[in-house]
């Protein structure tokens, strides 16, 4: 596979479904605090209530996204990438070259 | 408040300032002037530098002290705030932070105008910025002025003007002088102190409840007189059905407004790469994270060991809930101890203030002088002819069919009405402050569809105009239900558009050849803007 393709194939799995996916348990935490008090008042242990958990949870997903995306950023889209750059390089200086021997002559 | 709070808060404000005076001279030293230097700092900061930095411009007086403010006086709706502005950052990552690195030089509007006509784009994305700027200064300098009435006491008044004008006049030494790489120092020496500083007294408030995460909690539950319904969401926004919606779109806004902030955009450029840029983003989040954290604690603390009573009385909106606490927590306001904990918390403060007055400041510089003047001096040249306007060696997409021209935003660039910025009078206890702030990011929040909305058929205008119709709806807002336009703009791309746009990938379209840079370094993850198809292949072999 050529290197471009490596670098779409390895991005476009993840980058779609994650950024909805986020998306959409904030926005569910946003209208269940203010949409249903009443169940996120309801306390789970002590003093902590759902929306107390739920609003870690919140902080938590976004640690474990961003760590996630970060690892496989690192795993499969750069080594594609810097493959993609060398080859892009290559091109535009075959190109320069082909032009200098064009106006050369 | 005592003499000897004072004297030794202002000898701590002195000795920041020196401090960031002699950064900025020591970089200034062996300057060279260009361009890359001021806008971008030479684009040699690495990640953990950048993320402290990009941190630093974040975590500003609104969070610091106005989000604890919230959460010591109406509890948990406070930390609503706080997901928001820290969920945001997950956007910036997986949509912003490397798409911007490679696409642009200095600002956004290099970003958009690389597929568009360029000159109303840059005047539309240069004004949008300069708009979000304003309103987030004005939202630091209304901090800094009460940080000092709050210290000098009532004979404050005039003493907050010449504040004013006195931080004013230092930032404009810092940028001009001292460009990107002094203000990125700066930022980088306050995330830490800031950090620090949260830190010790967040360890102290838990030394106080011995550990005992439940005990703060209950204790601050009891102190509120509201009991457990302090703990939930509702006390501020659950009136009526007017403030849920309100604060649903303030939800959204938060969230979306990140991504556009100007001086967190200009920062994805201080790095070499997309990919340092994507690690800097990385290292700014667990510091945000981890801060956003602490604050909890600290307003939660707060409300458990001075009371929402005693915080509102200080200040109505609550923004010296955190001082007053770390004076409490020295051992009271009149002991040595706290007199020397409140003036490190008020000198971190004010250090926080300077350092993202001075980071926006510089933002909207680059803003004006490289989108706007360099775009309203010229006259209409040939598309052969790039001059100024950051374009170097770009090559505009002639491949992908009709780009049409950019609509002039035209009224919709009036400037939001000011109801969120009379001076505290809006009577709204999340303070002006605070609401200054979300006003700017509800505009940047418009932005940010711009970034993703650019393209065949997108116009530049109509994310200005969304961006401002968000924020111009939100301000009058305490009881209009705020929901945020549906963005015209905001389209998903579909995944093979011929030479045109990428889609949410990276990497998308086989073949396309990145804009090469002079400043080298700047070719990563393929690039995907503005790049035409020449020759017989795309490049590729597919």
């Amino acid at each position: 596979m050529p290197p471009s393709r490596r670098c779409a194939a390895a991005t476009g799995g993840s980058s779609s479904p994650r950024p909805c996916g986020f998306f959409l348990w904030y926005v569910a935490y946003v209208i269940a605090a203010t949409a249903a008090p009443g169940m996120m008042a309801r306390p789970v242990f002590g003093a902590v209530n759902v929306a107390l958990l739920a609003g870690l949870g919140q902080f938590l997903s976004t640690f474990l996204l961003t760590w996630a995306y970060a690892r496989h950023a690192r795993l499969r889209r750069d080594r594609a990438a810097l493959d993609l750059r060398w080859t892009v390089f290559e091109q535009e200086r075959g190109q320069e070259r082909a032009r200098a021997r064009g106006t050369g002559r | 408040m005592t003499t000897e709070h004072q004297t030794l808060a202002l000898i701590l404000f002195s000795v920041f300032i020196a401090v960031t005076l002699g950064i900025t001279t020591w970089v200034s030293r062996n300057r060279h002037g260009s361009a890359e230097e001021f806008y971008a700092g030479g684009r040699l900061f690495s990640p953990m530098e950048n993320g402290f930095a990009i941190a630093g411009d974040y975590m500003s007086a609104a969070s610091f002290l106005g989000v604890s403010g919230l959460i010591a006086l109406f509890g948990y709706d406070g930390l609503l705030y706080l997901i928001g502005f820290f969920v945001a950052w997950l956007l910036v990552l997986f949509l912003v932070a490397e798409l911007v690195r490679n696409c642009g030089r200095f600002t956004l509007a290099d970003v958009v105008a690389a597929r568009m006509s360029e000159r109303p784009v840059r005047i539309a994305a240069g004004t949008s910025s300069v708009v979000v700027s304003v309103l987030y200064l004005v939202a630091q300098m209304v901090g800094a002025g009460s940080l000092v009435g709050l210290l000098l006491g009532d004979a404050g008044a005039v003493a907050r003007t010449l504040t004013v004008i006195g931080v004013g006049a230092l930032m404009v030494v810092y940028v001009s002088f001292g460009g990107m790489r002094a203000t990125t120092w700066i930022q980088i020496v306050k995330a830490v102190l800031l950090m620090g500083g949260a830190i010790a007294l967040t360890v102290l408030v838990l030394l106080r409840f011995h550990g005992n995460f439940d005990q703060l909690l209950s204790t601050a539950a009891d102190r509120s007189g509201h009991g457990a319904r302090f703990l939930a969401p509702g006390l501020k926004y659950g009136g009526d059905w007017t403030s849920r919606f309100d604060f649903m779109s303030l939800g959204l806004a938060l969230v979306l407004g990140t991504a556009g902030l100007p001086h967190i955009l200009s920062r994805f450029y201080t790095v070499p790469t997309a990919r340092a840029a994507r690690r800097s983003v990385v290292w700014a989040i667990a510091l945000i994270g981890g801060f956003y954290l602490m604050t909890i604690v600290l307003g939660f603390g707060a409300a458990a060991l001075l009371g929402p009573q005693e915080v509102r009385a200080s200040n109505a909106s609550g923004n010296t809930a955190v001082p007053l606490l770390a004076a409490f927590l020295g051992g009271g306001a009149e002991s040595t101890g706290g007199a020397v904990l409140f003036a490190f918390v008020a000198a971190i403060a004010f250090a926080t203030i300077l350092a993202v007055v001075a980071g926006i400041t510089l933002a909207s510089s680059a803003s004006v002088a490289h989108d706007l003047y360099a775009s309203l001096k010229r006259r209409r040249r040939p598309t052969a002819q790039r001059g100024g306007g950051g374009a170097g060696r770009r090559r505009r997409d002639r491949g992908g069919g009709d780009r049409p021209r950019a609509a002039r935003p035209g009224p919709e660039r009036r400037l939001p009405g000011g109801s969120g910025l009379r001076g505290g009078g809006v009577g709204e206890p999340a303070g002006a402050a605070v609401l200054a702030v979300l006003a700017g990011v509800h505009h940047a929040g418009g932005r940010l569809v711009g970034v993703r909305g650019a393209g065949p058929g997108g116009a530049a205008g109509r994310p200005v105009a969304g961006g401002l119709g968000k924020s111009r709806i939100a301000l009058p807002g305490r009881g209009l239900p705020v929901l945020p336009a549906p963005e015209p703009g905001d389209r998903v791309r579909p995944a093979r558009f011929p030479g045109g746009l990428a889609g949410n990938g990276h990497l998308r379209g086989g073949g396309r050849r990145a804009q090469a840079r002079g400043d080298g370094g700047a070719l990563a993850d393929g690039g995907r803007c503005g790049v035409i198809p020449q020759g017989p292949a795309d490049g590729t072999q597919a």
